[in-house]
């Protein structure tokens, strides 16, 4: 069976978290997509920087957390793999992607 | 410059090769975490060898005034190597179910392609994280991340390391140890140990259940201790399916969760530590579509087929927390 969405076919679905990756070929290209469920993910960090709040950086402090297609296509992956730590803390420390952050303090 | 009339160009052929191994490395490259974080390249024999050198460890360096010269004798650079393995899919479908299911054939193969091609791309992810051994021959094999990591580990009871054997030029499965509870503790000594042997990890690799884990090491007694919503019934946890950035005392690092060290309890029960700048993947023939395929019958046939092996530039670099429990709290 084909589950479509428009012109999209649905290539790949993850029971367990939502994400779901649809295909569409215009015939002269195939594009993708991946639909991330992340409205619990936004509330979860949400819950966890109030919840450090006024905290100092422990020993393991987890900073962020985001769709595993948002670090790869933002080049976060990839810049964190060559060492490029600047880009990848102003990434971070950038109020836009506050949503993804879990812990408050300036990296 | 206009273009004459009438030029074919690529934008209108049809039936052009496409690279199928750089479309399926664009897709989703969540689903196979290692393999798209290491660096691809190229062999030229289904026996690449490379070879690694170190320094002497540091030591005491006093002299007597006068003293006559001696020599010590120089230790050679270590010769590794790993075979290539024969990855393959195929499809047949009848010429019937061709026209059936949709119009245009071509689309239909187009899509099984594609779909295949990221199905092999998870077997290479598999291969890399499952813990067999190379083996030569002609039904070759490339051994696997686990059986070469011998410096930064942390094992159950009786576990003892494989490794990258000079005399036979294979590497040796680990043997398994007593299965435990993922810890901060063993973190934190695979983390030393690879800081004191000069590794970077950067990313660590782990099974969805490891990574739940992980995220307790947070709750440290540094920190005040707080408690995660429980999801309500019918939420998606969202916790196992996320790439974390944690501050700790080596550095930064990224944890990914690997579905495809999900599959058994014998991938699930390692958590790797990679510096990716001493892993990469070779390939000798990229994945790619066998077109010469014979047709036979009232079918369409299709078989995608890639080789290729894991190249450790320096074992050194990698790390292992072995024999956790990967799935569940007792599994």
């Amino acid at each position: 069976m084909i589950v479509r969405d428009g012109d999209w076919k649905l290539f790949d679905y993850d029971f367990h978290t939502g994400r779901s990756v649809w295909v569409m070929d215009d015939g002269d290209r195939t594009h993708w997509r991946t639909d991330y469920p992340v409205e619990n993910l936004v509330r979860q960090n949400q819950f966890t920087r109030h919840a450090t709040a006024g905290n100092a950086f422990g020993e393991w402090t987890k900073v962020a957390s985001m769709p595993l297609n948002l670090a790869h296509s933002e080049n976060l992956v990839r810049a964190h793999s060559e060492g490029d730590d600047r880009y990848v803390k102003r990434w971070l420390n950038n109020g836009d992607n506050r949503a993804w952050r879990s812990f408050e303090g300036h990296l | 410059m206009a273009v004459l009339t009438n030029t074919f160009q690529t934008t209108q052929a049809v039936g052009n090769r496409e690279e199928l191994s750089d479309v399926v490395s664009r897709i989703t490259p969540e689903d196979t975490p290692i393999y798209s974080l290491i660096e691809k390249g190229k062999c030229t024999t289904y026996h690449p060898e490379w070879e690694t050198d170190e320094l002497a460890a540091p030591g005491a360096n006093i002299r007597e005034e006068g003293e006559e010269y001696a020599f010590g004798a120089i230790t050679p650079p270590m010769r590794l190597g790993n075979y290539t393995q024969i990855m393959r899919k195929d499809w047949i479908i009848s010429a019937t179910q061709e026209v059936t299911a949709e119009a245009g054939n071509v689309q239909k193969r187009k899509y099984q392609k594609l779909k295949k091609g990221v199905e092999i791309r998870k077997d290479v992810e598999f291969a890399i994280v499952d813990t067999n051994a190379t083996v030569a021959g002609s039904t070759r094999e490339f051994g696997s991340l686990s059986t070469w990591t011998i410096s930064n580990v942390s094992r159950g009871a009786g576990g003892a390391n494989g490794g990258f054997n000079v005399g036979t030029g294979l590497t040796v499965a680990p043997t398994e140890g007593t299965q435990r509870p993922f810890t901060k503790a063993i973190l934190d000594a695979v983390m030393q140990q690879g800081y004191q042997n000069g590794a970077n990890f950067r990313h660590v690799s782990v099974s969805p259940y490891v990574k739940s884990v992980f995220v307790t090491f947070m709750s440290d007694s540094n920190v005040a201790p707080f408690r995660y919503a429980v999801s309500q019934s019918g939420e998606r946890n969202t916790i196992v399916a996320t790439a974390d950035y944690y501050e700790g005392p080596f550095g930064t690092v990224m944890i990914h969760p690997n579905r495809v060290q999900a599959v058994n309890a014998g991938v699930a029960r390692n958590a790797f530590f990679i510096d990716s700048d001493m892993l990469s993947f070779l390939w000798l023939r990229q994945i790619q579509e066998d077109r010469d395929v014979a047709k036979t019958g009232d079918a369409d046939k299709g078989v995608i087929i890639g080789e290729g092996t894991l190249k450790v530039h320096n074992e050194r670099g990698l790390g292992v927390a072995a024999d956790l429990f990967g799935l569940s709290s007792a599994s």
